[in-house]
């Protein structure tokens, strides 16, 4: 921090100095108490504090008492539960600046600041991005605090161990590492704070900006390595897991990390349904992705390399539908897909009342028209809305996006080289995933490098009283163990069965 | 030298890969021309010569925990015949290479894509394999696991669903022609087998060498096992004056497969020699950029491996001129020629490091 500057010695001199530090911005408040004995002066930001606070717990108990030399030996008669003697110009300005009010007195010149905290907060509630049929209702919002505080609510142990930084030269964003004691790796803990503290940025508007800065080097990739997510009940399933947390002020997509590719395809309601339907939507989930970005490339090396494979029926349909469209069939489902993007890149910025519009527009009569003008074979349109419908499906809003990039690669691989160029397409994509590390992790984890353990949570899900470890690479090695697996209730609760 | 390590699992797997499809791919029509309907005769005499070779390449390997075959043989011989004894294996590998890849790229050229030049797959497979080793062994190894079981379940399902056209009446009479036929479809198998020498290039890498012989001499076993069902499925299905002729039986089999409505499933051909040629790109390319750089003093390899690549495409087109000139060769001459690298000088080595009483992990080294 840059050179303290004492306290001046006379109460204007110090409302001055303030003033002048905030460039006498009129948002900045003076309130001058004209006590009888002690003159006092109030400094607070009219926009961070809440004035009924101020009202009710600084202001009027400092007026009834009168104050007089003696009670400001004892202290100010200030009902705020955090309360603090200030020594420097610079603490008082910063203090300021996090919605305390600053109280001066007069000979001798002292500064204090009481934490009157307000200003304008969103209230708590549904996830916007990740909806949930049964499961917590409640998502995280702007504010830190209340974001700490949705995790601490689910966590009541003492375990939980939370650590502030202030990131950005102007911004002074506060950023939260979050953690269990005991179940996170140390050492990625500290890789997670290094790496944040190295930070150099002016400001930090969201935490996208301290994931491109802190993810592992890598190289390009389309893949998101660090989770987000808005649901302090996924965050809290990610700590239990082990994983790192971390919070940025001003947005409610909190960071978990380290996190692995299958993270991505799961959503937590698989964990709050019965297993036996989790399993099934896992595995439909986990297909739908692949076919999100692979069916259009597929389709496309069918129908151009190798119409040997398509059933003979099913080849006759398809050429029949496609006689008289002008255009070979990879310009096609370019076309398509091109048009498409552009559709979902139009609905998504306009107002939910034109957006509807636009689908009918885009989806009904461009769909429905190109077809019936012959310019697009009904095969694929088909496959195009298909490759769109899987995506939507992938419930990580990051993964949905690299799909859409890897689409267009594979379509023009398949395109030009066929089977091949397709299957090198996939086998790059495998080397891509494997060489990605999230803070060490191989992003592929479980899967490989393999450990059958995690498989209880890959693919399949296994009911909770058989879901026994930690992840192998997350979990400290002393806390694999999550539960001894005797809880399952075998109707019995005497442990003897009467015979 | 940056710490990778990979486990013994990962390496092995990388040694399956790197021959069970060559070996399907190329080798299957050169056994089944020698041995005839004997080939699975010759497959099980195969079994000792390919659990020695097993042996040998873990046991020298265990011998000199984190060396690779050049390191070894130069302490082993001493620095300039053992410098000349590294080349010696560094040729045998890379020539060994480029008549795999040219085998592949001539397989795509004939049953795939015969109209896409040949040295489009070439590049195309050299990319990712260069792309895989500069992303470091781990990548390799990992990459190979994932790919390995998709393979193998591949592999078992294609000959269950061959099942149906097989007949397996074709194999007899059993020794025809007495044993003669079957030793040399067994020298053929023997030569095959003993590139799984290149394994001495990846053990370094391996975290612990513990039980690495057992495992070693378990996943030759596995080896022999997968070439059962291509050896004997071929004249199974087909019979022998057919399958003789073939160029590609293996793959001529997998056409057969019909499921449903869903038939001429080339495409599946397609995948499984995809990941296995690049298995097997990608292992060779890494020991030879390797053993290239450690004779050479150099730190790193990865920069090695574009050029090396090059030179694996160039001198693929130009050692043959055609399929059935490789074809010869791996006939006639291959077996000898691998034999002689893959066996006997592993052999000898292991030997005098015996004799010398190598120990692992002599002071100094």
């Amino acid at each position: 921090m840059s050179a303290q500057t004492p306290l001046h010695h006379c109460l204007d001199d110090n409302i001055n100095a303030i003033c002048e530090m905030f460039g006498h911005s009129d948002d900045l408040s003076v309130r001058l108490l004209d006590l009888p004995e002690n003159p006092m002066a109030l400094l607070f930001i009219g926009s961070l504090v809440d004035r009924q606070i101020v009202d009710e717990f600084v202001v009027n108990p400092l007026l009834q008492s009168g104050l007089g030399d003696a009670s400001l030996q004892n202290g100010l008669p200030v009902a705020t539960s955090r309360f603090k003697a200030l020594a420097s110009l610079e603490e008082a300005a910063e203090r300021l600046l996090q919605g305390d009010t600053l109280i001066l007195a007069d000979s001798p010149a002292k500064a204090y600041s009481a934490d009157t905290p307000g200003g304008e907060q969103r209230p708590i509630s549904e996830p916007a991005s990740e909806s949930v049929v049964r499961g917590p209702k409640d998502s995280f919002t702007e504010t830190i605090q209340i974001n700490i505080g949705l995790i601490r609510k689910r966590l009541y142990t003492t375990d939980l161990r939370v650590i502030n930084l202030n990131i950005g030269n102007t911004s002074h964003t506060p950023i939260t590492v979050i953690y269990l004691q005991g179940i996170a790796r140390e050492d990625i803990v500290t890789e997670v704070q290094n790496r944040l503290k190295r930070i150099d940025i002016d400001g930090i508007l969201e935490s996208q900006y301290i994931e491109e800065i802190i993810e592992d080097p890598h190289g390009y990739t389309p893949f998101p390595t660090i989770f987000s997510t808005e649901r302090p009940d996924r965050v809290c399933a990610g700590l239990l897991e082990g994983r790192v947390a971390i919070l940025t002020g001003g947005t409610p997509f909190a960071l978990i990390v380290p996190s692995v590719l299958p993270m991505f395809l799961y959503s937590n309601e698989d964990y709050y349904q019965r297993f036996d339907v989790a399993t099934f939507l896992k595995v439909l989930r986990t297909v739908t992705f692949v076919l999100s970005f692979t069916m259009p490339g597929f389709y496309v090396m069918l129908l151009t390399f190798h119409q040997e494979m398509i059933p003979t029926m099913l080849l006759i349909a398809l050429a029949g539908q496609r006689e008289g469209v002008p255009f070979g069939i990879a310009v096609e489902v370019t076309i398509m897909e091109l048009t498409f993007e552009i559709l979902r890149e139009a609905g998504i910025r306009l107002p939910k009342t034109i957006g509807i519009a636009v689908s009918i527009v885009g989806g009904l009569v461009l769909g429905q028209a190109a077809v019936s003008a012959g310019l697009i074979g009904p095969g694929t349109v088909i496959t195009v809305s298909l490759t769109a419908i899987c995506s939507f499906s992938t419930p990580s809003y990051g993964i949905a996006i690299a799909s859409r990039l890897i689409r267009f690669v594979l379509l023009f691989l398949s395109a030009v080289f066929g089977a091949f160029g397709f299957f090198c397409g996939i086998i790059f994509l495998i080397i891509h995933i494997n060489k990605l590390r999230s803070f060490g992790v191989p992003y592929m984890s479980p899967i490989v490098p393999f450990h059958l353990r995690d498989w209880k949570d890959i693919l399949v899900r296994f009911p909770w009283w058989a879901m026994t470890t930690r992840p192998h690479e997350t979990a400290a090695p002393s806390a694999r163990v999550r539960m001894r697996g005797k809880n399952k209730w075998n109707g019995d609760p005497e442990g003897s069965r009467p015979t | 030298m940056n710490k990778e390590a990979i486990s013994k699992t990962q390496a092995l797997m990388l040694g399956i890969s790197g021959i069970t499809v060559s070996g399907h791919l190329l080798f299957i029509p050169v056994i089944l021309n020698l041995a005839g309907r004997d080939a699975w005769i010759s497959l099980a005499l195969a079994l000792f010569p390919a659990l020695y070779i097993g042996y040998v390449t873990a046991s020298l390997a265990c011998r000199f925990p984190g060396k690779t075959i050049v390191e070894y043989v130069q302490t082993i011989c001493g620095k300039w015949l053992g410098r000349a004894f590294g080349w010696l294996i560094i040729v045998y590998f890379f020539h060994d290479l480029t008549l795999n890849v040219r085998g592949f790229g001539e397989f795509y050229n004939a049953a795939i894509t015969p109209r896409t030049p040949i040295l489009v797959y070439l590049i195309g497979i050299h990319i990712l394999a260069v792309y895989a080793i500069r992303s470091g062994v781990e990548v390799l190894a990992r990459t190979n696991q994932f790919f390995l079981v998709i393979l193998i379940s591949m592999g078992i399902m294609a000959s269950l669903l061959t099942m149906r056209n097989k007949d397996y009446l074709n194999l007899l009479p059993i020794m025809e022609y007495g044993i003669k036929p079957a030793l040399g479809g067994m020298v053929s198998l023997m030569s095959l087998f003993t590139t799984i020498f290149v394994l001495g290039m990846v053990f370094p890498f391996v975290q612990s060498t513990r039980n690495l012989k057992r495992n070693s001499l378990i996943t030759m076993g596995v080896l022999v096992l997968m070439f059962i069902g291509p050896l004997t499925g071929a004249i199974a299905t087909f019979g022998l004056e057919r399958s003789i002729g073939l160029n590609f039986p293996t793959f001529l089999m997998l056409r057969d497969i019909k499921v449903g409505q869903l038939q001429r499933l080339d495409l599946v051909a397609v995948l499984l020699w995809s990941l296995g040629s690049f298995g097997k790109v990608v292992l060779f390319l890494h020991a030879i950029t390797l053993g290239i750089a450690k004779l050479c003093g150099m730190s790193d390899y990865r920069m090695l491996v574009v050029p090396v690549a090059v030179l694996v495409i160039v001198t693929s087109l130009y050692n043959s001129d055609s399929f059935i000139e490789l074809y010869r060769f791996l006939r006639d001459f291959y077996p000898y020629y691998s034999i002689l690298i893959g066996l006997i000088v592993p052999s000898l080595l292991l030997a005098v490091a015996l004799l010398r009483k190598m120990h692992p992990n002599p002071e100094g080294g």
